[in-house]
């Protein structure tokens, strides 16, 4: 599903990907951690082409990123929804729309769009604020609305970058037991994070990034 | 589809950018209310310096002592020339009779005339599109050629002025429309170069969720379409109230201005200009988005 050979990336002249090599099969849920700088963003944006690899190769389903055409990243980004550390709500648009904005990004029909859009919110338990603006919500409701934004379209892979860092313990707990609900449907998860609990005790695989090296890999 | 969604987001921001739209809007009617002025004037000079040929004339002088037969022969030999339109023969007795009828208020600069010094002449006129100044030199030398002719006199100078003027207002105006549609062009550009980044942060989060180029594009293009329109409209109104002004008010003055013909088929075409200028402002704003 999810494979990086030899991966390298630098800005400039600094290191911040080197030789990075793993593997992610379809329907697993895998955790990036490491302590602040150590290129965690870094491999996700790699992930969904925000940032392109200078060394090696990485695949993604049937996407082969290192050759892959302009013209087909935003086929590659439809099939990935990302929740980014810092949202990226638009904040004039309403919850309902930031959501089905995923959708009407596909070409989705506007009469196709409600009910999933709806269903997604439902499911971050925000049924209820779709009408509200994204200021007029709290930073875990936004960060559930994100998530909504992200599972709508039903994507192959999930990406989440720092998912709770924002988030006081209780909201960050359910967070991640939605993510856990969201993998159970066979979704796979790639969860960027330093904060342990997260993981601890999930069973599921955790990559350890340091400085920009993968320096060990362990089941949580 | 995406294309009702691109309406209701191009709608929302021209509602929400308002004043900046409404300038632009205010500033391309004015611009095509000069261009509809331009072809105005363009139009109604096209006519009158079409009417132009119709009154030029050449003169040909006879020989004296010529037989009516010679002068026949001269006739007929005109008249079978292509770009003659009609001739008119003028003898002497009826050059004089007319020079006596111009004259009547001062009829002793003819007193002690013993005989006739006039010449019979040929007046011709020429065909519309004959009448330039080359055209007009060389059916002058062919007609001094002919036998018993013995002069040609012409308007040289109002054959080389109807050309001329002509020529010139093509190309004035020429230069004002392509000026004037260059500043539509400009004011889209930049009002939707403007509104592009203001929306710099909505569109990279477009681009993150997968958008295309032409989902990003199209409500800039539809914004940008929809100023044009609305400034065509605009100016519709301002070239009718122009026209209304012209007509009913500054013609009871200036009686000449009863004159001057109004194509309101121009007006129509107002809307799909500004259209069309609108989105050739837009698609150079937008440009090619790096995704």
């Amino acid at each position: 599903m999810i494979k990086f050979k030899n991966v390298s990336k630098f800005f400039d002249s600094q290191t911040v990907l080197r030789n990075i090599n793993f593997y992610i099969d379809r329907g697993e849920m895998a955790f990036v951690t490491g302590p602040s700088g150590a290129g965690k963003s870094t491999l996700l944006k790699l992930i969904y082409l925000d940032e392109w690899p200078d060394e090696g190769e990485i695949t993604v389903g049937d996407f082969h990123l290192t050759s892959l055409k302009l013209s087909r990243v935003p086929l590659l980004r439809r099939s990935i929804g990302a929740v980014f550390q810092d949202f990226k709500l638009i904040n004039n648009l309403t919850i309902f729309d930031n959501v089905a904005l995923s959708l009407r990004v596909r070409g989705i029909n506007e009469k196709d769009i409600k009910t999933p859009a709806h269903e997604a919110l439902k499911k971050v338990h925000l049924r209820h604020k779709a009408e509200d603006y994204p200021q007029m919500l709290s930073g875990g409701e936004q960060q559930r609305v994100a998530i909504a934004r992200a599972i709508v379209a039903e994507p192959m892979l999930i990406l989440a970058d720092e998912p709770t860092g924002n988030l006081d313990p209780n909201t960050a707990t359910g967070i991640s037991r939605l993510f856990r609900e969201i993998n159970i449907q066979g979704t796979t998860i790639i969860i960027a994070t330093h904060n342990r609990d997260l993981f601890k005790g999930s069973g599921k695989k955790v990559f350890q990034l340091d400085a920009g090296h993968l320096i060990g890999e362990e089941v949580g | 589809m995406a294309f009702p969604y691109s309406i209701k987001s191009a709608v929302r921001s021209l509602i929400k950018e308002k004043w900046i739209n409404i300038l632009s809007i205010l500033t391309v009617a004015s611009s095509l209310l000069i261009i509809t002025l331009t072809s105005f004037t363009l139009y109604n000079l096209e006519l009158a310096t079409s009417r132009l040929p119709e009154r030029f004339s050449m003169i040909v002088y006879l020989k004296t002592g010529i037989s009516k037969e010679e002068t026949q022969t001269i006739i007929n030999n005109l008249k079978n020339r292509p770009e003659i339109d009609n001739i008119k023969y003028i003898s002497k007795e009826t050059a004089l009779k007319e020079l006596k009828q111009k004259l009547k208020d001062a009829p002793y600069i003819l007193e002690g005339l013993d005989e006739n010094p006039l010449a019979s002449s040929i007046e011709l006129k020429l065909k519309k599109n004959f009448v330039t100044e080359s055209n007009v030199n060389i059916i002058s030398k062919m007609l001094k050629n002919i036998h018993g002719v013995d002069d040609v006199y012409y308007g040289e100078k109002i054959a080389e002025t109807i050309h001329l003027l002509k020529r010139s207002v093509e190309n004035i105006s020429i230069i004002i429309l392509l000026s004037i549609a260059a500043g539509v062009v400009f004011v889209t550009y930049s009002t939707v170069k403007i509104l592009f980044y203001r929306k710099k942060d909505e569109i990279e989060i477009f681009k993150l969720l997968g958008a295309t180029g032409g989902f990003i594009r199209t409500p800039f293009i539809i914004e940008g379409s929809a100023i044009g329109f609305f400034g065509g409209v605009l100016s519709i109104i301002g070239a009718l109230i122009f026209y209304f002004a012209i007509t009913y008010r500054l013609s009871a003055v200036i009686p000449i201005l009863k004159n001057l013909v109004f194509p309101l088929e121009f007006l129509i075409a107002l809307p799909v200009i500004g259209i069309f200028l609108g989105i050739v402002g837009s698609l150079i704003a937008i440009g090619r988005l790096r995704l």
